[in-house]
C-alpha cells in the first residue's frame, strides 16, 4: 500500500516535521501557522500518524559523536545453525541498534555504541568471546557523507 | 560534560515526545524542572549539533520506499570523496559512510539505498556504475531484522 492513504495535509505536515519540528512552547500551533490549519487538527492527525505506523517516532535525533559515544559496524561469519542464538544475544546490548541477517558469508551485520572508545573495545572483545565467533569485521565510519532519512512525500 | 539533569533530558527526548499540546512542559514536568530550561537547552544542543534534529522519524515501508538494500563499494582511496559525495546526491541514499577496511573486506564505501522496488535499485546502481566506473560492488540484502531502534543513551 504505497504512501498508507495519505492525503496531501498528510504529506505536508510530515514533510515539515520529518525535517524540523518546532521547539517552543506551542508546536502545533507554529505548523498549524505553516500549514493554514487548526493546532488541534494537526495534533489529532499526528496522532492518528503515529497509532497507524507511519511515523515511527516523534522526538529528538542525537549525534552519537558529540555526545562523547564511539560507535561502529561491525559483520560476523557466523555459522547458519547457531545464527539466530547469535543474533539474538547482540540484540541483549543496549548499545546495538541495528542488528540484521544479510547475505553474504559475513551474515550477520550490526551497530554497536558504546560511552567511550575504551568501552567500545571491551564490548567487542566480550561479545568475541560470549559468542565464539572469531571472524569478525570492525567496521568504524571514516567519512560520512550523508546520514538522512527523509523522504518526499 | 554532561550533568544529570542533562542525561534525565536526553533519556526523555531519545524516546517519543508526548503526543500533547505541550510536549515540552510534560517533558519538563517529568525531570522536575521549567519548560523554559527544556527549550532553551534543546535549542542549545540543535545550534552546538549534539541533536541533529526534532523530528519525525518515518517507517519506509509505510511511505511507499520497501526495497532496501546495503551496497559496499571498493573504490580507489583517491576517488572516495568524489564518489562519496556523487553517492550522498542521490535521494534515494539515505546513508553513506567512508569505512574502515581488512584484509578480508576491501569495501571502503557503504550506501545505504531505499527504493520503491528491486527494479528501481538496479537501475540506480547501473547508474552509478556508468558515472564511476566501479565495478567492484556488492549488494547485501537483510533478509532477518534482529533489531531496528533509536540508540538509547542514558
Amino acid at each position: 500500500m504505497k504512501n498508507a492513504g495519505l492525503n496531501s495535509l498528510d504529506k505536508a505536515l510530515l514533510n515539515v516535521i520529518q525535517q524540523d519540528f518546532p521547539v517552543c512552547p506551542r508546536p502545533y500551533a507554529e505548523l498549524a501557522q505553516q500549514l493554514s490549519c487548526e493546532e488541534q487538527e494537526l495534533l489529532q492527525r499526528v496522532r492518528r500518524l503515529k497509532a497507524n505506523g507511519t511515523i515511527k517516532r516523534l522526538g529528538a535525533v542525537f549525534d552519537t559523536q558529540h555526545l562523547g559515544f564511539a560507535s561502529t559496524l561491525i559483520a560476523m561469519r557466523v555459522p547458519e545453525e547457531r545464527i539466530d542464538a547469535v543474533a539474538e544475544e547482540i540484540s541483549t546490548y543496549r548499545g546495538v541498534s541495528h542488528n540484521y541477517k544479510r547475505t553474504h558469508h559475513y551474515n550477520l551485520w550490526f551497530t554497536l555504541a558504546a560511552e567511550s572508545q575504551e568501552a567500545l573495545t571491551r564490548t567487542i572483545a566480550e561479545i568475541r568471546e560470549r559468542t565464539g565467533i572469531d571472524e569478525v569485521l570492525v567496521l568504524p565510519a571514516r567519512k560520512t557523507f550523508k546520514i538522512r532519512v527523509n523522504f518526499e512525500l | 560534560m554532561l550533568s544529570l539533569q542533562d542525561k534525565r533530558l536526553i533519556h526523555e527526548l531519545q524516546s517519543d515526545l508526548p503526543l500533547m499540546l505541550t510536549p515540552y512542559a510534560a517533558v519538563a514536568e517529568a525531570i522536575g524542572i521549567a519548560e523554559q530550561a527544556v527549550i532553551e537547552k534543546i535549542q542549545e544542543w540543535k545550534r552546538d549539533g549534539v541533536i541533529r534534529r526534532i523530528g519525525a522519524v518515518l517507517r519506509h515501508q509505510q511511505v511507499g520506499r520497501s526495497y532496501n538494500v546495503m551496497t559496499v563499494w571498493n573504490v580507489p582511496v583517491d576517488r572516495v570523496d568524489e564518489i562519496g559525495a556523487l553517492l550522498a546526491s542521490y535521494p534515494e541514499i539515505t546513508h553513506c559512510y567512508e569505512r574502515a577496511t581488512s584484509v578480508d573486506w576491501p569495501y571502503n564505501l557503504f550506501a545505504m539505498i531505499h527504493c520503491a522496488s528491486e527494479a528501481e535499485c538496479n537501475s540506480l546502481i547501473s547508474s552509478i556504475v556508468a558515472k564511476t566506473g566501479i565495478q567492484d560492488y556488492r549488494l547485501l540484502l537483510s533478509t532477518k531484522e534482529y533489531k531496528k531502534e533509536s540508540l538509547q543513551f542514558f
